[in-house]
């Protein structure tokens, strides 16, 4: 036990971020190797007024041609849970004592800390959205129909390093085992970013900001896949 | 080029779209034939997705008749190409049914008109 501990611990940790390091430049080169730059033209951002006159009588319909058919105004409260929630998955281990504490430990650098009830907080939010996205994926009829078997065991892979530590910190099973599931877990989320639907981390800012659509960030999307 | 030089060449982007789709569902209520029929799954941008240039990916190009027929309804049934569609992680969607619709003229199968 103290052998894979001590694994785990220490070069585990090294592997498990040079493997999404990697990864994660690979999917970036992999990105602008296969689009281009598109000079011409453009995509339209807007509708002119008198093309939503002439729009069928269906008020959803204009309401869509206005693009108020995005997630923000159809779903509101599923886009502030999945924000919430991404918000805290990044923070939480980044600001935790008991991980600043053992970077501290190991390569003498640390961020600041939360207090440990507020990261418990933290830690109970993601839980519980995380168990809404899972109800979501099995009652919701729309969301349904595209599940696969990958999207349940990514969601395993996501929720077990939270599950985990909050066992482990609160002692609750044995701490030993709690403590290098913990590990184990957290270590394998972040190797599989880079190659499993976790790349959506890294395509999700690449897609918004580089590729032109009337829904890149900034307006400024200037390339297109090739 | 032929079907199979189509689905090879976007192999790796096609792959990389199903991968990165996190079957939110969030696009569901940007397509106006989903709005329009009575909110079924089967309109669903993402669903269109997965189940035409998806499934011809993932059966490697090889596809029954009946498969075939099942995509060319989803493919210019279900969807007319308007580019409305939003996905919260940019994927283009459209592209990817227009690769779908690329590889099924390529095998024959062209979407017949009534009358």
């Amino acid at each position: 036990m103290k052998d894979i501990y001590l694994f785990v611990r220490g070069p585990g940790v090294l592997i498990s971020f040079i493997v999404f390091l990697v990864g994660t430049m690979y999917q970036i080169i992999w990105f602008f190797k296969n689009t281009k730059r598109y000079e011409c033209g453009g995509v339209p951002i807007f509708i002119p007024k008198q093309a939503l006159e002439n729009i069928g009588p269906s008020i959803e319909i204009k309401k869509l041609a206005k693009r108020e058919g995005t997630a923000w105004s159809t779903d509101p409260f599923f886009v502030v849970i999945t924000s919430l929630f991404h918000f805290f998955v990044i923070i939480t281990p980044l600001f935790l004592l008991a991980h600043n504490l053992l970077l501290k430990e190991s390569w003498s650098i640390s961020l600041p800390s939360f207090s440990e009830k507020l990261s418990d907080m933290c830690t109970l939010i993601i839980l519980g959205f995380g168990i809404y996205f899972l109800y979501r994926r099995i009652f919701n009829r729309k969301v349904r129909s595209i599940t696969s078997f990958s999207d349940y065991w990514t969601f395993i892979l996501v929720f077990l390093p939270y599950l985990t530590g909050f066992l482990a910190y609160h002692q609750i099973f044995p701490y030993s085992y709690m403590v290098i599931l913990h590990i184990i877990s957290g270590e394998l989320m972040i190797m599989l970013i880079p190659f499993s639907k976790l790349r959506h981390l890294i395509f999700f800012f690449l897609n918004r900001i580089f590729i032109q659509s009337e829904y890149s960030f900034f307006k400024k999307g200037n390339r297109v896949w090739s | 080029m032929t079907s199979m030089d189509l689905i090879s060449k976007n192999k790796s982007k096609i792959k990389v779209a199903m991968s990165v789709c996190a079957r939110c569902g969030m696009c569901a209520e940007s397509c106006f034939l989903y709005v329009a029929n009575n909110k079924a799954p089967e309109y669903m941008p993402s669903y269109k997705m997965i189940n035409s240039i998806g499934y011809i990916l993932k059966k490697k190009g090889k596809l029954t008749k009946q498969e075939k027929e099942k995509i060319k309804e989803i493919v210019w049934d279900r969807c007319v190409l308007c580019t409305r569609c939003y996905c919260a992680f940019g994927i283009d969607i459209p592209w990817l049914i227009s690769l779908a619709r690329g590889f099924l003229r390529e095998q024959n199968c062209f979407k017949t008109f009534d009358g």
